[in-house]
């Protein structure tokens, strides 16, 4: 399993950006099927559902083909761009990119008991920071969970997800 | 199995048309009632049936990834969370893909815009930055061995000539300046960083190291079309690393270890907003030669011996007569401070990325390098070798505004090409700009485009009032250009390529035309074929243009002075090419790319004798001289060969690359003197006039005599193998050989045989940590061989050494 990943990890470096069109399109999928499985506080439950994209990131493309045809309950989805930690709070998801994870910790400051379910993509990052966080398993898209952080936000976590992800305890 | 058709439950079809007649009314209202009872039926036996239900009909465990691919959003967004993740499971990177990246890596050089190697219309190559580490090169120039079709040897530690496709040391029997590579175009992120002195690249003056580095991108055969003069037998573009990440970003290797060899460099970088961010590198290097010995030519035979500074300094010798010596203005000890010292630089750069928004992008860089180095003497020296140190400073500014690219870049600094040698040093400016449009029109685009050139270079500031200088004023060229470069795909298989650029210099009356056709063929994903014809040229060079020195040779033999000059409008050097190029990938894991050439150049131009004065009545009473010009000469080359390269990835552990150029080179009207048998032939000219007639001291009568032959200098057969394993998690091994078949180095000094050899090469590294990896880096195993004529013989060298990546 480590060979692999390290190999992948040799290999990764080769990759040009245009290969990773089809993983913008499962991430921000993935996205939309963790609303089914969370359930946040009931003032939070009206208006859109905005989800947030920290920075400029491929998935903010393919969230907004999502918000056009889906909504999470009753709520429209909202795609929004932020670029600052002092945006961050009034989002239902927020996105930070591998590129922008430097910035986790401050995020979640912002964040602290406003229900923002963190999601990063960064391997290590749900150990301690987000709640679900993106990673690669010899080529293959998945994604990590810490049901800890999440409800340390008052969001409830449906067991069925933790049963598809790789649980962080 | 077409799984598409399995997406969703068959609709019934009508029945078949009966042959009885019935009322078209009645049938209809039948038909219609008909279809009404079986969609009610449908809707009571699976009420509710949605998308989402139809979709369950997936057979998700046997689609392939391209069924996935076919999904419609609709269809994925109705899938459960867990049917998902199997499919992101199929579109996962496999394997398979990850050996199509390595055997096909993207390059931009060969068509300005990004294309995978497999379908470059040109004969391109690309080597990463992991195969560079993985290899062990020191430096940028040996990376070059990695590259099919490229002559690399090594002059003195660290120090090497590279040339594609060989037609060097041309014209030959002629001073090294002639072997140096004038041919190919070296540019740093489209920044050309050439030699418009005498013409050439000085590898060590390129601020950046390995560390530096994204890729290496190569592209032989003519391509002034592209990139303008000087691209004549090919390109080398070095593309640095871009910062692509907010977080603190260090990253550095340091090795050493045998003959003083120590280089070190160091990275970092962060994104300082969302759109800013920066690159602060750094580089230095030293390694020193195996002996601190000079090869000195003697006056007759060309077999010279290998002399210390301070026994070159009291030259003549009463018992080494036929040495030659130097000037008796030269200071040896100054023009050889260290004569052990092989090349010792330092380089520092900078780069600031703003990036607007996926279609706006401003790069601003800039930089400092500090080198000097031993090797092959550009002068006419006793001494094969010469120092030569610089110090220059650069910025370069790229803007991408949508299909809008412009570039800027200017070079500053001083050059002494033969260090300590009057008349050698020289302030240096070069600014290179572009503009150029990416106009898309379906299936053609257009890219016209404008470039402005200018060459500075003055050599005033180290004269001390005197006329010793080969310029002796502050001298310039500039080349105006305009370029449109077309590019059509028919039937998506089929592409048409047409660039032509026509250049004006200020040191010529007539403009000059470079172009490209190219017609490229996609037969499928496993077979391209492609067709070249094109044509470049040099451009000037200051010293062939503007050349103003008297030479006193006191203490050496016939003439006594040398007055070398000048001229504009030389013809320019010129090649054509037609190519034929065929790539294939039988297996996944295979891939193979052969090339068949044909060039051929004229229009070469060096310096050689215009006249002869046996008194010198014009300059001196008592000594001969001779006017030296820079001239076009006869000389023509024509060279077929072919190139071909296997990259088979055996495992995911165990890379193998193979690759070999065959060619020869066939030379008509070569003068078959050296340039000092010129002329003595022609002071035997003026002699016997003079006795003749008792008048005639001058002749103009240039040795009519000229050869066909076939050039010796560039080995017949020339290649590389590299094989990369990784033996288990941790420890990885690279064996990494070029060789090449014998070949004849030809001087003015006489003539050098070098002997066919191979330089096997092996790196052996350990991930202590993650990011830490230790390693054993030797070269040249096999031990001590001279690879280049007159310069040092090239031993073994064992180095250690860390890099590491935070």
């Amino acid at each position: 399993m480590k060979k692999k990943y390290i190999v992948f990890l040799l290999f990764m470096s080769m990759l040009p950006a245009s290969g990773f069109a089809q993983e913008a399109k499962f991430k921000a999928l993935f996205m939309y099927n963790f609303t089914k499985y969370l359930e946040w506080p009931a003032a939070r439950k009206q208006g859109d559902f905005v989800i947030g994209i920290y920075g400029a990131s491929a998935i903010t493309q393919e969230l907004n083909v999502i918000a056009g045809k889906k909504t999470v309950g009753t709520q429209n989805i909202q795609v929004k761009v932020v670029s600052t930690p002092a945006e961050v709070g009034m989002c239902h998801i927020l996105y930070v990119p591998e590129n922008k994870s430097s910035k986790v910790p401050e995020i979640i400051t912002q964040c602290s008991g406003k229900s923002v379910v963190l999601i990063t993509d960064k391997p290590g990052m749900a150990q301690t920071l987000s709640g679900l966080n993106y990673v690669n398993v010899d080529g293959k898209q998945s994604f990590e969970i810490n049901k800890a952080l999440i409800e340390k936000q008052g969001v409830k976590v449906n067991s069925v997800l933790l049963s598809l992800g790789i649980v962080i305890e | 199995m077409n799984t598409m058709n399995t997406l969703y439950q068959q609709v019934p079809g009508e029945a078949a048309h009966g042959k009885t007649r019935t009322n078209p009314i009645m049938h209809y209202l039948k038909n219609t009632l008909r279809v009404l009872l079986l969609l009610l039926c449908i809707q009571l036996a699976v009420p509710q049936r949605s998308m989402a239900q139809t979709a369950v009909q997936l057979d998700i465990n046997t689609m392939t990834k391209d069924d996935v691919l076919k999904l419609s959003y609709d269809q994925l967004l109705e899938l459960p969370f867990e049917d998902l993740l199997k499919l992101a499971e199929i579109v996962g990177v496999s394997l398979d893909e990850l050996y199509e990246m390595i055997l096909n890596k993207d390059l931009v050089s060969a068509s300005k815009k990004v294309e995978s190697s497999f379908e470059s219309p040109l004969s391109s190559s690309v080597v990463s930055n992991d195969e560079m580490r993985a290899a062990g090169v020191r430096t940028i120039e040996e990376a070059l061995r990695l590259v099919p079709g490229f002559i690399v040897r090594e002059k003195t530690n660290g120090n090497f000539d590279a040339h594609i496709r060989g037609n060097d040391n041309l014209p030959s029997r002629h001073m090294f300046l002639y072997s140096e590579n004038s041919i190919t175009l070296v540019m740093i992120d489209n920044r050309p960083v050439y030699n418009y002195v005498h013409g050439g690249t000085f590898w060590e003056t390129l601020p950046v190291s390995i560390e530096d580095v994204d890729r290496i991108e190569v592209v032989r055969g003519p391509s002034s079309a592209l990139y303008g003069p000087n691209a004549v037998s090919g390109v080398v573009n070095i593309i640095t690393k871009r910062q692509d990440s907010d977080e603190l970003q260090v990253s550095g290797d340091a090795q050493g270890g045998m003959q003083n060899t120590a280089i070190t460099s160091l990275a970092l970088g962060k994104g300082l907003t969302d759109k800013l961010s920066f690159r602060v590198t750094g580089n230095f290097e030293t390694m020193d030669r195996n002996t601190d010995k000079l090869y000195v030519h003697k006056a007759n035979d060309g077999q010279g011996g290998m002399l210390t500074p301070d026994e070159l300094a009291v030259l003549p010798d009463p018992g080494n007569l036929n040495y030659l010596v130097f000037d008796a203005t030269d200071d040896v000890h100054d023009m050889f401070p260290n004569p052990g010292l092989s090349r010792k630089r330092m380089g520092g750069n900078a780069y600031l990325f703003y990036d607007v928004n996926d279609d706006i992008h401003f790069d601003l860089k800039g930089g400092y390098q500090n080198s000097e180095v031993l090797s092959s003497t550009m002068g006419d020296n006793p001494t094969a070798l010469a120092g030569r140190v610089s110090k220059t400073s650069y910025a370069d500014f790229n803007a991408s505004v949508k299909d809008l690219h412009a570039q800027i870049s200017l070079l500053d600094g001083w050059q002494d090409i033969v260090r300590a040698d009057s008349g050698f040093k020289v302030d240096v400016l070069n600014l290179n700009s572009n503009v150029e449009y990416d106009w898309h029109l379906g299936d053609l685009s257009l890219r016209p485009g404008v470039s402005y050139q200018l060459a500075r270079y003055n050599d005033t500031p180290y004269l001390d009032g005197k006329p010793k200088g080969f310029l002796n004023q502050e001298r310039e060229f500039s080349t105006t250009a305009l370029s449109l470069r077309a590019d059509y795909k028919l039937f998506k298989a089929l592409r048409l390529i047409a660039a032509v650029r026509g250049e004006k210099y200020s040191t010529h009356d007539n403009m000059y035309l470079s172009y490209q056709a190219i017609a490229s063929y996609n037969l499928n994903d496993k077979h391209h074929f492609r067709i070249v014809s094109s044509r470049a040229n040099r451009s000037p060079f200051l010293v062939d243009t503007y050349a103003n020195y008297l030479w006193n040779r006191e203490g050496r033999p016939d003439p006594g002075y040398i007055l070398f000059s000048g001229q504009k409008n030389l013809k320019l050097l010129t090649m054509d090419m037609l190519e034929l190029g065929y790539r294939v990938k039988p297996t996944k894991k295979i891939q193979a790319d052969l090339e068949v050439f044909q060039t051929r150049a004229n229009n070469y131009g060096a310096l050689y004798p215009d006249s002869v004065n046996l008194n010198g009545a014009q300059l001196r009473q008592d000594r001969t001289w001779v006017r030296m010009t820079f001239s076009n000469i006869d000389l023509e080359s024509k060279q077929t060969g072919a190139t071909a390269t296997i990259s088979w990835v055996a495992t995911k552990d165990l890379v193998v690359k193979v690759f070999g150029t065959v060619q020869k080179t066939e030379l008509t009207q070569v003068i078959p003197y050296t340039q000092d048998e010129t002329i003595q032939l022609m002071l035997q000219n003026a002699y016997t006039s003079y006795l003749m007639n008792n008048e005639i001291t001058h002749s103009e009568n240039f040795p009519k005599a000229r050869i066909d032959t076939v050039n010796t200098a560039t080995p017949t057969l020339y290649g590389g193998f590299m094989l990369q394993y990784q033996l288990f998690d941790k420890l990885h091994f690279n064996l990494n050989t070029y060789y090449y078949t014998e070949q004849e180095f030809m001087s003015k000094y006489g003539n050098v045989t070098i002997e066919p050899k191979a330089i096997v090469n092996f790196k052996v590294s350990y991930d202590v940590l993650r990011n830490l990896n230790l390693y054993m880096n030797a070269r040249n195993v096999l031990g001590a061989q001279k690879e280049f004529g007159f310069m040092d013989d090239i031993g073994t060298l064992v180095l250690f050494g860390a890099h590491f990546n935070f």
